[in-house]
């Protein structure tokens, strides 16, 4: 965690410590005259860092009011309005939502504060602008307050705590809200633990008499204090009904902050100032003028760690780019290996192979070419040899004519038996025209017609598929018949068959 | 927040410092980038060459095992003068020395121009091409295995390849002729050219 500068600003005292790391330096001191100036000139020169002014002034105002539920500009114009009409003479002045009502309207309940004396700021502001200091913000010990008391289990808490150079400060939270504050001027350790019950109770007094403090609620007040004075304020405060004392232990709540300060009394600017510096809140009363250096500061930053970044990451995504080309390198050599390897290894088959006018891819091609047109277009022998020796076992058929051709798409009766796709298909078949007669006819058309017929079944069997175009006689019921028994017996028995044959494969 | 003349100065290196950070961490990483896509490029290079590699050396060995297988028919279709241009005097010389042979009666025949022939099924021709030349044929015979034994002979005896497309066979009306079947066949010498060959 860098190094901070906490300015603690007082009516009566000015005084810078160094933060780092929970750890506070000694307080440095400089009186508000020239020479004080000149002094905090010379010290903001030697320790440029981002300085936090803490304020605890008697002249810090607070005003609740309720106002409309606005946004956007309506609010920020109502805001402004009305921090003009309360501090008109200041720029140190903020408002806060305490919170929205429930019912009606549901408005806005609101605080307005500031630091009503710009005069005990501005030298001190003056120098850190004109040195362009990175002022944070300026803060108040009430409004800072706000982490000490969320621990505590209290709608109406007063918290009372003792600066040594500002005196004792009394801040009211109604349900862990800031509500009030005020300070009182004492002096000396004894003071503070002599007039912290006279005070509480005129706080109480106060806040019954604003409506603040619920009639019959008695008021919790928390003192920090360190334990030696404890003992002392506990002599001289008694719980009552209206009042109920608790001790917060100004060691064990720094310990609990991170503080690694020894705390000798019960000096709260200590704990303030770390506070502050551990658990920053937002900026109470500095305006944008006022920390323009800081904000530069946080650009620059904002810059630096950006480039930072963006460096750092380009390094991991060039190193993810590196390892991947690498891994491809890598990957490339082994297939080039590889690749050279069979390369070497067709060169060897290449070199085996004997020289030829043309590849073998067309040897191969030719050769099967020439099988597959042997196939279409077998030799006569091989049509007709079956049928030849069918027509032998069948003397008493004379053939007149006999054609033969190679079927060019018809559809036969062995093309449409043969299984789609397979080498039968794609052979075509051969179409056998056959006309002929039965010699020695005597009209016996019975005869005729089975010895025809067993003359077709003869054919199948040799692997033909036949069929009866003409038959001696048409005796199915579509033809028609002529009797003329006069010369019955010199008509020829004439008959035509179309042979399908297909080469086996 | 409103920025002057002065608060540039003060963020000037800054600026410069991530201005750099950006161009130097772009040109990184553009520069890596590169290196990336050649690699990649490269590997996809060698990938595809050892893809190809592989294609070749397949294809090298279906070379080796064709020519183990068809050498010797090729060989052969090369001797019978299928593969490349028309023999037509070898098939006129052959067709004279078939008819010295007394095979048939008697024959005549007519042979067409050569043109490209398309068979009667799908057939993968590859580099070649398949030219025909059509013949037609008369024959005169006494029975029918005349026209048998014919064939076979061309088929056999001619350094070629005829494929036959059609035949008719009829018995001749006139009962006194010699010739007791006419026959009418038509075929065509069949030639296959290599689309590479000079």
């Amino acid at each position: 965690m860098g190094r901070k500068n906490l300015l603690f600003l007082s009516a009566a005292n000015c005084e810078v410590c160094t933060w780092q790391s929970g750890e506070l330096s000694a307080p440095t001191y400089f009186s508000d005259n020239a020479e004080g100036h000149k002094q905090f000139t010379a010290f903001l020169q030697t320790h440029r860092n981002p300085t936090f002014l803490l304020t605890d002034l008697v002249e810090e105002d607070f005003r609740q009011e309720t106002v409309p539920h606005l946004r956007g500009n309506d609010r920020t114009a109502l805001i402004q309005r009305k921090l003009e009409q309360y501090y008109r003479d200041t720029l140190f002045r903020q408002a806060i939502t305490l919170q929205r009502s429930k019912e009606g309207r549901r408005d806005d309940n609101m605080l307005f504060s500031a630091l009503t004396n710009p005069a005990l700021i501005t030298p001190w502001l003056n120098i850190m602008l004109a040195h362009s200091i990175a002022l944070v913000g300026i803060y108040s010990i009430p409004n800072t307050s706000a982490p000490l008391v969320k621990d505590i289990p209290s709608d109406s808490l007063l918290l009372l705590s003792w600066e040594k150079h500002a005196g004792l400060r009394q801040t009211y939270f109604d349900a862990k809200r800031l509500r009030f504050s005020r300070l009182t001027s004492i002096n000396g350790n004894n003071s503070f633990c002599a007039t912290a019950g006279a005070e509480a109770s005129r706080t109480q007094q106060y806040l019954k008499n604003l409506s603040l403090l619920p009639s019959g609620q008695a008021l919790n007040v928390a003192i920090i204090c360190h334990s030696i004075d404890r003992r002392e304020l506990e002599s001289h405060l008694s719980n009552d009904d209206d009042m109920h004392y608790a001790y917060l232990d100004i060691q064990e709540l720094g310990r609990h902050l991170g503080s690694k300060t020894i705390y000798l009394d019960s000096d709260a600017t200590p704990l303030f100032l770390h506070l502050l510096a551990a658990q920053t809140p937002r900026n109470h009363y500095a305006a944008a003028e006022h920390t323009h250096s800081h904000q530069l500061l946080l650009i620059r930053r904002s810059l630096l760690w950006l480039s930072a970044a963006f460096i750092t990451a380009s390094l991991l995504w060039v190193a993810a780019n590196i390892k991947e080309t690498i891994a491809l390198e890598n990957e490339s050599k082994i297939l080039k290996e590889q690749t050279s390897q069979l390369s070497q290894e067709i060169r060897q088959i290449v070199q085996r192979l004997p020289s030829t006018p043309v590849s073998a891819t067309d040897m191969k091609t030719a050769v099967l070419l020439s099988r597959s047109l042997n196939n279409i277009s077998p030799p006569p022998q091989i049509i007709l040899d079956s049928l030849a020796k069918t027509l032998n076992e069948f003397p008493a058929i004379r053939i007149d004519k006999l054609s033969w051709q190679t079927s060019s798409g018809e559809t036969s009766a062995a093309s449409a038996a043969a299984p789609q796709g397979s080498a039968a298909a794609i052979i075509p078949a051969q179409v056998i025209l056959l006309s002929g007669a039965l010699e020695e006819f005597t009209g016996d058309y019975r005869a005729a017609l089975d010895h025809l017929e067993r003359f077709r079944q003869a054919l199948i069997q040799r692997g033909y598929s036949v069929t009866v175009l003409t038959l001696p006689l048409d005796v199915s019921p579509q033809g028609s018949i002529a009797a003329d028994t006069g010369d019955g017996s010199n008509k020829p028995a004439q008959f035509s068959l179309k042979i399908f044959w297909r080469m086996a494969t | 927040m409103i920025f002057s003349r002065a608060d540039f100065s003060y963020l000037k290196w800054g600026l410069l410092i991530s201005l750099f950070a950006l161009c130097a961490g772009g040109a990184a990483l553009v520069v890596s980038k590169n290196f990336v896509s050649h690699a990649q490029h490269e590997q996809q290079a060698a990938q595809h060459q050892l893809n190809t590699a592989r294609s070749q050396l397949a294809a090298a060995n279906a070379d080796q095992e064709n020519m183990k297988i068809y050498t010797s028919a090729y060989d052969e279709l090369l001797k019978r003068n299928i593969i490349g241009d028309d023999q037509r005097l070898n098939w006129i010389e052959g067709l004279e020395e078939i008819r010295k042979q007394h095979h048939v009666l008697d024959f005549n025949y007519t042979i067409a121009p050569q043109h490209p022939y398309t068979p009667p099924v799908p057939l993968d021709s590859g580099n070649f091409k398949l030219n025909i030349s059509d013949m037609n044929l008369q024959f005169d015979l006494l029975h029918e295995y005349q026209l048998m034994d014919f064939f076979d002979t061309l088929r056999t005896g001619i350094n070629g390849w005829f494929i036959l497309d059609h035949c008719a066979m009829e018995r001749n009306s006139d009962s006194v002729a010699t010739a007791k079947i006419k026959a009418e066949c038509t075929g065509g010498w069949l030639t296959l050219k290599n689309r590479d060959a000079k």
